[in-house]
């Protein structure tokens, strides 16, 4: 049993006011609460309190939080993590706005996780009986779901296998820089449950984050996404292109605090006997950027 | 009267507007080099400031741009507001990189703004060509 999925994630902002237009008036995410210098937001599809918080003050991820299935699954992963040798605390409930009881640690790569299994349930924009397919009065990009995040580790084999053997991942695409024992592993991407990935990692600084995803509904909507991001003269990064790895339709672009976020759609579903992906360093363009097979050259490097 | 910025070590000069960044006046014209998120998280944009003054409007982490960093003349021109003339270097190791008509609408301009005045010589000295007793 694997953990479920990417429930909320906490990060830094320069300035709330200019994060609160990014993330409400440009990708449309509404606000749940604004709490002295925080700002909590959900998409409309999610039902679930919040997906992410915001704090004045710096940059960067605070902290992410995985949701599991049981309230049993706590103590699974406590003990799994612990025998891998990383150190867990509980963490009890309300400790986070609406969140119940969990325990928290730090990755081998440098990022606190904690895992929950509860959150005050506060139903979708669109509710659950007889929905429409989305609300009548979306604004801007309009993002349904948090998807997934791209974390960065200066050992990202060590990584990868505490994501498989404490949490219960599975590795759906790596890259290495040749085939063979003597290839080295320079990128992961893992699932849990049926998602195309729900984390990665990327060679880079211990405890650093390259983005937080959006999973969007097509390639139209990534086109809408592009046309939103031009209007409110967002910072992109890279793209509208297709990732080779993943097979997602992809636009980066960047807050006003200068963290990334990214727009997500197409990829495929998952299963336990899916069977791993490898893309070699020497298609890192197709990987990437399948069209236009030419990378940004701050991609790689620019993180929060 | 419009600030001038000058980028070393190749001497591109062009005006800023009113309360805009080093970096948004040098897009506007097609002028490019190594940036990073352009949000003011990431410091890839960062570079000497070495003559002019600045002021940040926005507030910029102390993680991206330290005290220290900024005592020693080092400024993030993504968030940087020239409130006089200009003159930043970029590092050795990059390139300024120019728009098709990036030199042509910045001397339009400065004709406008009648800045077409010649820069100062030590304000287009190459950073290669620094004087040896500077160095010691």
């Amino acid at each position: 049993m694997a953990v479920m999925r990417l429930g909320y994630l906490h990060a830094r902002v320069t300035n709330l006011a200019e994060a609160k237009r990014h993330y409400v008036n440009t990708l449309g995410m509404q606000v749940v609460l604004e709490q002295d210098n925080r700002l909590y937001l959900k998409c409309w599809d999610e039902w679930d309190h919040h997906s992410l918080m915001l704090e004045e003050g710096g940059v960067g991820l605070i902290k992410l939080g995985y949701k599991v299935a049981k309230a049993e699954d706590l103590a699974y992963f406590e003990q799994k993590i612990e025998a891998f040798g990383v150190r867990t605390t509980r963490m009890s409930a309300g400790e986070n706005l609406a969140v119940g009881e969990g325990i928290r640690f730090t990755m081998p790569s440098g990022h606190l996780m904690e895992l929950y299994h509860e959150m005050e349930f506060t139903n979708t924009a669109v509710g659950l009986v007889n929905p429409p397919l989305f609300p009548r009065h979306l604004v801007g990009v309009g993002v349904p779901r948090l998807d997934h995040c791209l974390l960065k580790t200066d050992d990202i084999p060590l990584a990868e296998r505490f994501c498989i053997e404490a949490l219960d991942f599975k590795p759906a695409e790596r890259l290495v820089s040749e085939l063979g024992d003597t290839g080295e592993l320079m990128g992961t991407w893992l699932f849990c449950q049926h998602k195309t990935h729900d984390i990665a990692f990327v060679a880079g600084e211990q405890g650093r984050i390259h983005h937080w995803a959006y999973k969007l509904e097509n390639w139209d909507a990534i086109r809408h996404a592009g046309a939103i991001l031009s209007m409110d003269d967002t910072s992109v990064g890279f793209g509208p292109d297709i990732h080779g790895l993943s097979r997602g339709d992809t636009i980066y672009f960047f807050d006003p605090a200068g963290n990334r976020n990214e727009v997500f759609a197409g990829g495929y579903e998952t299963y336990q006997d899916f069977p791993t992906v490898t893309w070699t360093a020497d298609e890192i363009p197709r990987a990437v950027s399948y069209i236009g097979r030419e990378i940004a050259e701050n991609h790689f490097t620019v993180d929060t | 009267m419009s600030h001038v910025v000058t980028i070393l070590p190749d001497g591109a000069r062009f005006p800023v507007r009113p309360g805009e960044t080093l970096l948004a006046a040098a897009r506007r014209y097609g002028f490019a080099y190594r940036v990073g998120c352009r949000e003011g998280g990431c410091g890839a944009c960062k570079l000497e400031l070495v003559s002019g003054e600045l002021v940040y409007s926005k507030t910029v982490a102390e993680s991206v741009l330290s005290d220290q960093e900024h005592a020693r003349g080092i400024c993030l021109p993504c968030r940087a507001v020239p409130v006089t003339d200009v003159v930043i270097r970029l590092d050795a190791t990059d390139r300024l990189r120019r728009g098709p008509f990036s030199d042509r609408l910045a001397k339009r301009d400065l004709n406008k703004a009648d800045r077409l005045d010649v820069p100062a010589e030590s304000e287009l000295s190459d950073s290669n060509n620094v004087p040896a007793a500077k160095l010691s």
